[in-house]
């Protein structure tokens, strides 16, 4: 199946969601988001990497050395409470865009 | 808050980079571990699991780069990164690092030197209260418009009673004075430059002692009692600083005066040499004379324009010519600002200076280009391995750019000390007598910012270039190492840049041959006297006790009488000199001998026709003394010089040198002959003798006409303010060796004849004769040095690029040479090339030369701005060096082995 281009700025959005539900490591992100978006989406770790340390450094997550569940050393990523925020205002903004998007699409 | 959170996390992760490098590293490998995990679990092995987890990142390093560059403050880490990287590649081309900071130094120093001389002399303002404001009035006569004579005392009033364009005006005069400290010392020693000023000439200048006042209205009439303001220079030289200075009872010239105020530092008034001010003194007697003594200054009001100002003085100048037409008749009034007027002079050899220095900065950023150029084409493969590896273009630029600007920041910190050690050397020359305001030169901040700036501008003119051709360039030929096909735009640029630096390097070169051959004219330009072993001093006498004022002659003129005492004491002195063991011959003279003629006078031949124009020019004119053509070494090419026993009371004689006797008895015998001169009460003189031409100055060409009569002779009954140099004699004295010894017995020798008259103004006339001159050639030496710099920059830029044109096509070479190229068919390919670029070079140089060195003319001696053979000699020099620039890379591509060169690929 052809992969899709993740949209502009949507990246961060779905990168927070995930990580929402809990900590993770940049290598299980990207498994999660392939799986969640019905393998659509596959992000480029080239991609991904920039963006976790971009978010990283705004303060919105946190990054610790763990061990994975399969007893490996990995950098796990959890949302901040201002990450928190961010995520709620990302998600406002993207129900908006997407609903004024489809009704556009529909109403034509 | 989430501007300062952003800002702590960019210095966090600039504090800690490499802990935040290793993190990265781990968690991509982590990355790679967990997915190859993966793979193995769904039965991959190992190895290729490992391989399609590489694949899946898409390659360590360009992800690595991807975040370094996604992160804030990441433009600072990188720029931080090249800066370092640029470093280590320096270290690494030690010999190319060296010769780009060398040329840029000098490039930089050599502006940054050239700027902290015209920054102190014109771009610094003048130290008054708004000096924009301040005009000079001078007069000058209609038909000599640029003239600058000063006014009359008559004049000076007009211009500040019935002018409505000036807030303040005011007058100044020079003098000359001995200052004694102490007030019993009535002979007050070496005397010192001062100025009289009226009272109201301080607030044009809006300047405020640091100490006491200025003058007021109430010093202005002739029966106020002295006062004198100090300069800060003499106050700390004289009077030691000291603070209670003010009030202090000194002797001016032998008569008492109070001190009242102290200038601040640097403040001068158009003379810098100036160490003391009194106050002007006029009355109703002194209001119509003629002389032009005057200096007047004046403040425009606020709101009135210049224009506004000098046609008011033009409607001035046509009213004081009806009311004063004797001495106003054909004079008019010439406004000019003080600026100008402090800087006139000085303007167009700096200017010209500045000019060369930025010339000689273009052409070792042209140098720079090439060497930059040559440089990135031999680092073609790591640029494209860069950008294979995840570099962008923009990125390899920027990186490219960070070296440029280490490269000019090194040069400017070397540029600047080199400015700073030439500037000492400049100003150990004593560079005063040609620039005024000199003493301000110095490095500050003004002028280091200048050097800052010019380091920036150039490191963008050689830094963007070659970043540019870099960035221009695709991966894969590059990576492929495929040398020799050589980019058409790269190879013009190399072209453009070894022709336009030979064109410019010809210019400044032909300049600086001009200036060359002008010193070495001069240096063969003998002056006439022969200046070895012979000192001269200077005696004054005072004047209080050797003249008395007799009153005022029909013209307005103060008249006086001398005592016949003065030229005894002279004479005496000149007797008690000669006896001092070791002298040769003793000699006086009221002008100093090598000095431009100070008094300029007319001379006609009694019963001589002449033409109408003759007898009006002015005539040098010397009172002399006994011995003086013999204790100068000029000959006496017919008749007598003076003897002790030509007095008052013998025939009145005359001597004339041969330039007077040609034009006043052409093709006849002067001696015998009667002339008249000009001069106050002077009888007419018989010729007794002729003597060998002397040039005034040593940098005079042609000889001036002189007269020569003895200082005995002259009338004791005189009038007019010019008289009082006949107080001042020179002597000099020819000794059979080195007389620097023997001044203390010729000291005491002096002040046995008259109570103890001090000596000063020592000098040896060869030093005096050298010094003459020292400033310009200051001048021409330090334009003829950034000259020659140019020259070598010039030889090693066309050098490189040539030697790096033909290393790019060593292979080239090598393939010709193995299918059977004879020696001078290669030797005429790598030649030709050169050639055809240097002619252009040349041809543009000469073509600009001529256009321009016109501008030279003034500086030039005895040189004309377009002289044929200093064109022809430096063209062919250049030509010359830069062949042979080219010819050693061409021998050297000669000596390759073909084998080898094919091996290259």
């Amino acid at each position: 199946m052809e992969k899709l281009d993740v949209p502009q700025g949507t990246l961060d959005l779905m990168i927070l969601t995930i990580l929402a539900r809990e900590p993770m490591h940049g290598y299980g992100i990207s498994q999660r988001l392939a799986v969640l978006s019905h393998d659509h989406f596959h992000v480029n770790p080239g991609s991904l990497f920039p963006s976790l340390y971009r978010l990283e450094q705004d303060g919105k997550l946190k990054a610790e050395w763990r061990t994975s569940e399969n007893n490996r050393r990995a950098k796990y990523y959890r949302l901040t409470p201002a990450g928190k925020r961010q995520l709620e205002q990302q998600r406002e903004r993207w129900n908006r865009v997407s609903f004024a998007v489809t009704s556009v699409l529909e109403g034509a | 808050m989430k501007l300062l959170h952003r800002l702590a996390s960019v210095v966090r992760w600039i504090a800690h980079r490499n802990k935040a490098e290793q993190d990265l590293d781990d968690e991509l490998q982590s990355f790679v571990d967990m997915a190859a995990a993966d793979q193995i679990r769904d039965g991959t092995t190992p190895a290729e699991a490992r391989r399609r987890a590489m694949i899946q990142l898409g390659g360590v390093e360009p992800t690595k780069e991807r975040v370094r560059t996604a992160r804030h403050g990441a433009w600072i880490d990188e720029f931080w990164r090249d800066v370092l990287h640029g470093l280590r590649q320096l270290r690494r081309a030690p010999v190319f690092a060296v010769t780009v900071v060398v040329t840029l130094a000098l490039g930089i120093g050599a502006n940054t030197l050239a700027f902290s001389i015209v920054h102190a002399v014109l771009v610094r303002e003048l130290p008054y209260r708004n000096p924009d404001r301040i005009v000079l009035v001078w007069f000058s006569p209609s038909d000599e418009p640029d003239e600058r004579a000063g006014a009359t005392l008559q004049n000076y009033f007009a211009v500040r009673d019935r002018s409505q364009a000036f807030e303040f005006v005011g007058s100044t005069s020079s003098i000359q004075a001995s200052i004694a400290v102490d007030p019993d010392d009535v002979a007050g020693g070496e005397p010192v430059a001062g100025q009289r000023v009226h009272a109201t000439f301080p607030p044009v200048f809006g300047v405020q002692p640091v100490l006491g006042t200025w003058f007021t209205d109430a010093d202005d009439p002739a029966t106020a009692a002295r006062k004198l303001v100090l300069s800060h220079r003499l106050w700390q030289q004289r009077f030691g600083g000291d603070p209670t200075v003010i009030g202090r009872l000194v002797r001016v010239d032998g008569q008492e005066a109070t001190v009242i105020g102290v200038m601040p530092e640097g403040f001068e008034i158009l003379n810098g040499e100036t160490q003391f001010w009194t106050a002007s003194r006029w009355s109703e007697a002194t209001m119509a004379s003629p002389s032009r003594m005057l200096v007047v200054a004046a403040r425009l009001k606020p709101g009135v324009t210049m224009q506004q100002a000098q046609a008011e003085m033009n409607v001035l100048a046509g009213n004081l010519a009806r009311e004063f037409p004797q001495t106003n008749k054909g004079w008019g009034i010439h406004l000019e600002p003080v600026y100008d007027a402090y800087t006139w002079r000085a303007r167009r050899p700096l200017l010209l200076l500045q000019g060369v220095v930025a010339l000689v900065l273009l052409i070792a950023c042209a140098n720079v280009i090439g060497l930059l150029l040559a440089r990135a084409s031999t680092r073609q493969q790591e640029f494209a391995m860069r950008m294979a590896l995840g570099s962008s273009r923009g990125r390899l630029v920027r990186q490219l750019f960070a070296e440029s600007v280490l490269l000019a920041c090194i040069g400017c910190v070397c540029g600047v000390a080199l400015a700073f050690a030439g500037l000492r050397a400049f100003m150990a020359q004593n560079p005063m007598t040609w620039l005024p305001r000199a003493d301000g030169i110095t490095l500050d901040a003004g002028v280091l910012a200048f050097a800052v700036v010019v380091s920036a501008a150039s490191s963008i003119l050689f830094g963007l270039l070659p970043s540019w051709t870099v960035s221009r360039r695709t991966p894969t030929p590059a990576i492929k190492r495929t040398t020799g096909v050589g980019g058409v735009p790269h190879h013009q640029l190399r072209g453009a840049l070894v022709s336009s630096q030979v064109a410019v390097a010809l210019v400044l070169l032909i300049a600086a041959g001009l200036l060359v051959n002008s010193i070495v004219r001069l240096s063969l330009n003998r002056p006439g006297i022969d200046p070895t072993n012979l000192l001269a001093f200077q005696v004054r006498l005072p004047l209080g006790e050797m003249v008395t004022p007799t009153g005022r002659d029909a013209g307005g003129f103060f008249t006086m009488k001398f005592s016949p005492r003065v030229s005894q004491i002279f004479s005496q002195i000149q007797e008690r000199l000669s006896a001092v063991p070791g002298v040769q011959s003793v000699a006086a003279s009221v002008v100093a001998p090598a000095t431009p003629a100070q008094f300029q006078i007319s001379v006609s031949a009694i019963g001589q026709p002449q033409a109408a124009d003759q007898g009006s020019e002015p005539i040098g004119w010397f009172p002399v003394s006994p011995d003086y053509f013999r204790t100068l070494g000029v000959a006496v090419v017919r008749g007598r010089e003076f003897t002790k026993s030509d007095s008052l009371a013998s025939t009145q004689v005359a001597v004339v040198n041969e330039t007077l006797a040609r034009r006043l008895w052409p093709g006849e015998d002067p001696i015998g002959r009667e002339i008249t001169i000009d001069f106050v009460n002077d009888p007419p003189r018989q010729v007794v003798g002729v003597v060998a031409d002397v040039r005034e100055t040593s940098r005079q060409r042609d000889f001036a006409p002189h007269v020569f009569v003895p200082d005995a002779q002259l009338p004791l009954a005189s009038r007019g303010w010019f008289q009082s140099p006949r107080l001042t004699m020179t002597y000099l004295v020819r000794t059979s060796t080195d007389p620097q010894p023997l001044v203390g017995s010729l000291r005491s020798a002096v002040s046995e004849v008259y109570r103890s008259q001090p000596i000063y103004g020592i000098k040896m006339m060869e030093d005096a004769m050298a010094e003459q001159l020292a400033s310009w050639e200051q001048y021409l030496m330090l334009l003829g040095a950034f000259a020659a710099i140019a020259a070598v920059l010039t030889i090693v830029g066309v050098y490189g690029l040539v030697a790096y044109g033909v290393g790019r096509r060593t292979q080239e070479i090598g393939i010709r040479r193995a299918l059977g190229a004879s020696t001078s068919a290669v030797l005429r390919l790598v030649l030709r090339q050169g050639f055809i670029l240097i002619s252009i070079g040349l041809a543009v140089g000469v073509t600009g030369s001529l256009a321009v060195t016109r501008i030279l003319q003034g500086l030039l001696w005895g040189v004309s701005p377009t002289d044929p053979l200093t064109f022809a000699l430096v063209t062919v020099s250049l030509a010359a060096a830069a062949l042979l620039a080219c010819y050693v890379p061409a021998r050297r591509a000669l000596g390759i082995n073909p084998i080898a060169a094919l091996r290259v690929e």
